[in-house]
């Protein structure tokens, strides 16, 4: 997939300044960016039925683990660029598809009486990093849910249609467009300024829980004003032309598949044009029976295998035909070079999901996948299949591969262990 | 938080009594320093629950103390290895707790407001603009909304986040191109295509192809002139609407319509969008002709014409429209003629009237806007979108108290409506007159006979039961080749029905338990084996006495979305009915129990695996409560229809049966073990069958009440149960119970209760 760059250069402004001194982005000078290395990037995914386990966990640990058919899907090609973790999950999170709620989260009892969601990694990032692109972040799924999580735990709705996601991305407006859309966004901020008054004086005459209620309501037009100012910033600026098609959104209402590659070639755009440097990706909970041959069964019949051996044939078709897609995005990844290194290599990929077992709804030992991201990779890090470690472990390396100097994330104290920088 | 309204309902019962007997902090101290302390104090205590400094302070440690509360009622808690109080003593414990957050839950009531502000959710917000403007939002552009408590009117459940606001934003401005409409009504296409002359465009098939399809959205009024051929009887013919070529489920089907062998006429108005087409398909037999065919051809359906005409305007300019301008020009609008219409749209956005600062704030945005040069319209939207993204107009967000007759009334359409209230409404809550009982009374009479009203239909069904993930799951077509669209059309639509029957007329609300009658066409009367119901359209019937159907437990409706479309599980609608039926939802599965595989390779049923997984000491005690409802229901396959045995899939042994597949055809299907659907509730007595079960349900009429009035009270106020509603909901039953169990007077009763007509 070549893509043409003619504005990379002004993307990449003080990107790398950003990152290393988080608390002093953005101003960096022209020549400080001609020698700043490329930005680094977090791609993280949640499947909504996991992977069943026996085809994702080699049985060998370390380095000198076994091919698994889930494994070879991703390709061979790119053995070497990731890192198995087994034993991994998060403490006090359980009734099942709940979990997906807090895949990024690891927030205590989702499901339970008075839960309350926390910050994702993915929001968290973006919240410390404030990285200069078009699209601080982009939620996906691929129909629909989130797996991102604000500040204050409200779920970040999730675009799932190709279409509209290539527009935003890439899609200029004429200049009469894009002049009204920068009035619009003027207009906007006008609003915003507006609804302050009457948000005051209802707060007033709230009591101490409403207050709180209203918090959201504050935070929320203050979020929106400071997009609509750094919006009117972007509108000026064209956006990068990509050789890629327009896709147009599948029409199948039966495939996934199709979905998640779509939204996985777009994502892959994205991060090259440095439109955006942190994506989440929720494959979301489908009934459909995909358009696979060989498969008769939806994929939610098929993740309830119950140990079936029709189903669990058809489920490794089905599970085999997203590890395909996602080596794919990874290969391409792999393939676009930057300041010597690959776009992989500066692109952290998570691929997880909040079950262990769809087919009993359990929450322990996730199958966990690291890709890329500057990881020394080639491993197998196997845990305790029984006392499971938190899986927020690895998130905090992975703040710390962004170089936040930070030693807890949620229920993750300290990096993981075993996981080194490259 | 589900598990806490069944926890209230279980210790319901007593808490009258308790609470002369209340025991005091210092009876339960020793206790919890017995049992509890010894995990729970210190710098890291497990759970991160300090009880030896937790204290009596509800107003601090409320959240804390029901967690305690849930974890002693559920047995999670002290854990089975240590030592663990008697019954006497966890009743002590419970007791105070119950005591203690029931007052502590009523004072905070008192102070701030039993449901908190809540903002609209996407329904009521796509309704509130189409009444407002004219709009019509796709709520699919919206997030979807969180539910508390099963509803998605709960304020616990409605978040607002940046890019939701963002959305509201980008909505209102789409809203309001939709207002501010202009030039001649769109021109009117009238066309009738003609088939006789021509050969049919596709055997099964006809179709507006790409020539005729539409341009303009809007209501179109359509004709189909058919007639049924080379058969005496009647047939079916199924319409479907949408984008011809896509495979997207926004093909939808329209409905089945009759065909007689004379010509027929078939009509109906539906609103189309600009790419759409209309497609029809004959449903029992599958030829097609254009004109009248050979003598010797198959039995079919004649299409001689599609005639449509439309978009078809009630008036134009639309309503909302005339009423926003109010006759004003805005092409030689000034800032007056705008301020004017500004004035008028914010307290009906609101739905109160506006102090003169309030307004101030919008007409500043308005006047800046003007100063900027902006042409009169341009200026006026952006006024208006400002109170449309309003806290104001997002919100619902009464002052702690008894509400006023505007909070009232918004109160009541948004139950009633799930929209903003009318004219009507609103001028008598600005006559002060809303809060009198009896004219609160006609006003809910009045609501409810509106087409508005279908609203809570909709929405109250399409959570209380379900009803709107019934397209969740698609039945495997293997084992369900008798399932086709126009059953699943008709499935919603019973239910739908029924429950507006049971509304109108007051009818028991028993009836939703258990039923002489339903209403039906002819294709669920063929699912149900029940003779005499011809015909597409839908009528009351008497059920036979066999029928092992009435009420809702048995509706194709109810029965398909409790299943996952490939089997049933007895646990999921167990689960269902000890929820939605007697409203007492079992605590989820413990935390962290070991899991158990499924595997279905050695069992021959589901229900000799859930035997198995009752074995387990953790598992044992809510299955049992759980199971049997569900058991009852094994009857009953994945798209409602009775089985005697399980189908099954082409594996030797497994005997074969012609089944019809309510299209008049029929297929063969294999089928494997014997339903068993007998079993016995905790307290012993058993049952055979549906038909038994519902019969022990009903001994205890008032556990059905109080479990639709909690369901009915958290729908209408936005607010789940807790500790301190439930003197209320016993009220409640009470005069309903008074009243033959009316459906309607529930209704009623729930509007004039004081937690209904206070913050």
């Amino acid at each position: 997939m070549p893509v043409r760059l003619p504005t990379r250069r002004h993307f990449l402004r003080a990107a790398g300044v950003a990152l290393a001194l988080p608390l002093l982005e953005s101003n960096g000078t022209l020549s400080a960016a001609a020698n700043a290395p490329p930005p680094r990037r977090m791609i993280a995914m949640a499947l909504a039925y996991g992977l069943h386990g026996p085809y994702l966990f080699p049985t060998r640990t370390g380095r000198g683990f076994e091919a698994t058919p889930y494994l070879e899907a991703l390709g061979r090609d790119l053995a070497g660029q990731y890192t198995v973790i087994s034993g991994a999950s998060h403490p006090d999170v359980s009734r099942g598809h709940e979990a997906d709620a807090t895949f990024l989260t690891a927030a205590r009892d989702p499901g339970g009486a008075g839960f309350r969601n926390s910050i994702s990694l993915d929001q968290f990032l973006v919240d410390q990093l404030k990285p200069d692109t078009r699209f601080t972040y982009l939620a996906l799924s691929t129909r629909s849910g989130s797996i991102s999580y604000s500040r204050s735990g409200v779920q970040v709705p999730a675009d799932s249609r190709p279409s509209n996601l290539f527009t935003k991305l890439f899609v200029n407006g004429t200049a009469d467009q894009v002049e009204a859309q920068i009035r619009r966004l003027q207009d906007g901020q006008s609003v915003m300024d507006t609804v302050l008054a009457p948000a005051r004086r209802l707060q007033a005459r709230s009591s101490p829980p409403d207050r709180e209620r209203l918090d959201q309501y504050f935070s929320a037009v203050r979020d929106v004003e400071q997009r609509l100012v750094s919006g009117q910033e972007w509108a000026r600026r064209p956006k990068p032309r990509v050789d890629y098609a327009p896709p147009r959104d599948v029409n199948d209402p039966n495939d996934d598949i199709t979905r998640l590659k779509l939204l996985l070639d777009l994502v892959a755009l994205a991060f090259q044009t440095d439109s955006t440097r942190f994506v989440t990706l929720y494959v979301s909970p489908s009934s459909y029976v995909q358009p696979i041959p060989g498969i008769s069964i939806g994929f939610h019949g098929l993740s309830h295998h119950g140990l079936d051996p029709d189903k669990l044939t058809q489920l490794r078709l089905v599970q085999t035909s997203q590890m395909r897609a996602v080596g794919e995005f990874l290969a391409k990844l792999q393939a676009t070079r930057e300041a010597g290194e690959t776009v992989l290599d500066r692109t952290t990929t998570l691929i997880g999901a909040g079950m262990g077992n769809a087919s009993s709804h359990n929450c322990k030992n996730l199958p966990i996948v690291v890709a890329g991201g500057g990881f020394r990779h080639g491993q197998h890090i196997a845990f305790d299949a029984v006392n499971n470690t938190p899986l927020c472990r690895l998130y905090v390396s992975i703040l710390q591969r962004f170089g936040l100097n930070l030693q807890q994330f949620a229920s993750g104290r300290g990096a993981l262990p075993g996981l080194e920088l490259a | 938080m589900n598990c806490l309204f069944s926890i209230i309902m279980v210790v319901l019962l007593t808490v009258g009594q308790l609470r002369a007997t209340e025991p005091a902090f210092e009876a339960v101290t020793p206790l919890l320093t017995k049992y509890c302390i010894s995990c729970h104090q210190g710098e890291n205590p497990k759970g991160d629950l300090n009880l030896a400094d937790l204290g009596p302070d509800f107003a601090k440690n409320a959240t804390a103390w029901k967690s305690v509360f849930e974890r002693l009622k559920d047995g999670s808690m002290p854990p089975k290895s240590k030592l663990r109080p008697t019954t006497a003593e966890l009743t002590t414990i419970q007791s105070w707790l119950t005591a203690s957050l029931t007052a502590h839950e009523s004072a905070k009531a008192k102070a701030d407001g039993r449901t908190r502000h809540r903002r609209l959710n996407r329904i009521e917000y796509a309704n509130t603009l189409r009444d407002l403007l004219g709009a019509v939002v796709d709520i699919e552009t919206l997030p979807e909304d969180g539910a508390a408590g099963g509803f998605d009117t709960v304020d616990a459940g409605l978040d607002l986040s940046s890019t939701l606001l963002e959305r509201f934003l980008e909505t209102a401005e789409a809203a309001l191109d939709a207002a501010f409409v202009k030039g001649p009504q769109p021109k009117m296409e009238k066309r009738y295509l003609d088939f006789a002359p021509t050969k049919f465009p596709e055997p099964g098939l006809a179709t507006m192809r790409n020539a005729t399809r539409l341009t303009v959205g809007g209501m179109y009024k359509f004709r189909i002139n058919a007639q049924a051929t080379h058969s005496a009887k009647t047939s079916t013919l199924l319409v479907y609407a949408g984008n011809y070529g896509s495979k997207s489920p926004a093909n939808r089907l329209v409905g089945g319509f009759d065909v007689t062998p004379q010509p027929t006429t078939i009509e109906f108005t539906i609103p189309m969008l600009a790419i759409d087409s209309l497609r029809v398909f004959p449903f029992e037999t599958v030829k097609m002709y254009g004109k009248p065919p050979a003598k010797d051809a198959e039995p079919g359906i004649i299409v001689h014409g599609v005639g449509w005409e439309g978009p078809l305007y009630d008036v134009w300019p639309p309503a909302p429209t005339t009423r926003l301008l109010d006759g004003r020009d805005l092409s030689k609008g000034n800032l007056a003629d705008a301020e004017a219409i500004l004035r008028k749209f914010a307290p009906r956005a609101f739905r109160r009237p506006l102090l003169e600062e309030e307004f101030a704030p919008y007409f500043a945005l308005l006047k800046s806007r003007f100063d900027k040069g902006y042409r009169c319209e341009d200026a006026l939207r952006v006024a208006l979108k400002a109170v449309l993204c309003s806290p104001d107009f997002l919100y619902l967000s009464p002052s702690p108290g008894k509400l006023n007759d505007f909070d009232l009334a918004a109160r009541l359409s948004y139950f009633l409506w799930s929209s903003t209230p009318d004219d009507a409404l609103s001028e008598i809550a600005s006559r002060g007159e809303l809060r009198k009982s009896e004219v609160l009374k006609q006003q809910v009479e009045r609501m409810l006979k509106d087409p508005k009203a279908h609203a809570f239909t909709e929405n109250f069904t399409g959570q209380w039961l379900s009803l709107r993930h019934l397209q969740d799951t698609t039945p495997d077509k293997h084992l369900y080749p008798d399932f086709d669209d126009l059953l699943a059309l008709s499935m919603a639509r019973e239910t739908h029905l029924f429950f507006e029957e049971i509304l109108k007329g007051d009818r028991s609300l028993l009836e939703f338990v258990h039923s002489d009658w339903t209403i039906l066409n002819e294709r669920l009367a063929a699912l149900y084996n029940i003779p005499g119901a011809l015909g597409n359209d839908f009528r009351k019937v008497s059920l036979p006495a066999n029928s092992h159907r009435g009420g809702v437990m048995t509706q194709a409706s109810v029965l398909r979305v409790t299943a996952n479309g490939t089997n049933t599980s007895p646990v999921t609608r167990g689960v269902w009915v000890l929820d939605r039926i007697l409203g007492t939802p079992p605590p989820p599965p413990p935390k962290d129990i070991p899991a158990i595989e499924p595997d279905v390779r050695g069992a021959v049923t589901l229900r000799e695996q859930l035997a198995k997984h009752k074995q387990f000491e953790s598992c044992a005690g809510c299955h049992a409560k759980i199971d049997p409802l569900g058991n009852a229901l094994e009857n009953f396959d994945v798209i409602g229809g009775w089985r005697d045995h399980y189908r099954a899939t082409n594996v030797k042994g497994n005997p074969r049966k012609m089944i019809p597949t309510g299209r008049g055809r029929t297929t063969w299907m294999h089928f494997g073990a014997k339903v068993n659907a007998a079993d016995e509730l905790p307290d012993g007595r058993s049952f055979q069958d549906i038909d038994g079960l519902k019969k022990l349900l009903l001994e205890n009429p008032d556990q059905v009440a109080r479990g639709l009035a909690g369901k009915l009270m958290v729908y209408a106020t936005g607010h789940q149960i807790e500790f301190a509603d439930l003197a209320a909901i016993e009220a409640i039953v009470s005069q309903v119970k008074a009243k033959n169990y009316g459906f309607r007077t529930l209704v009623h009763a729930i509007v004039q209760s004081d937690t209904f007509r206070n913050k």
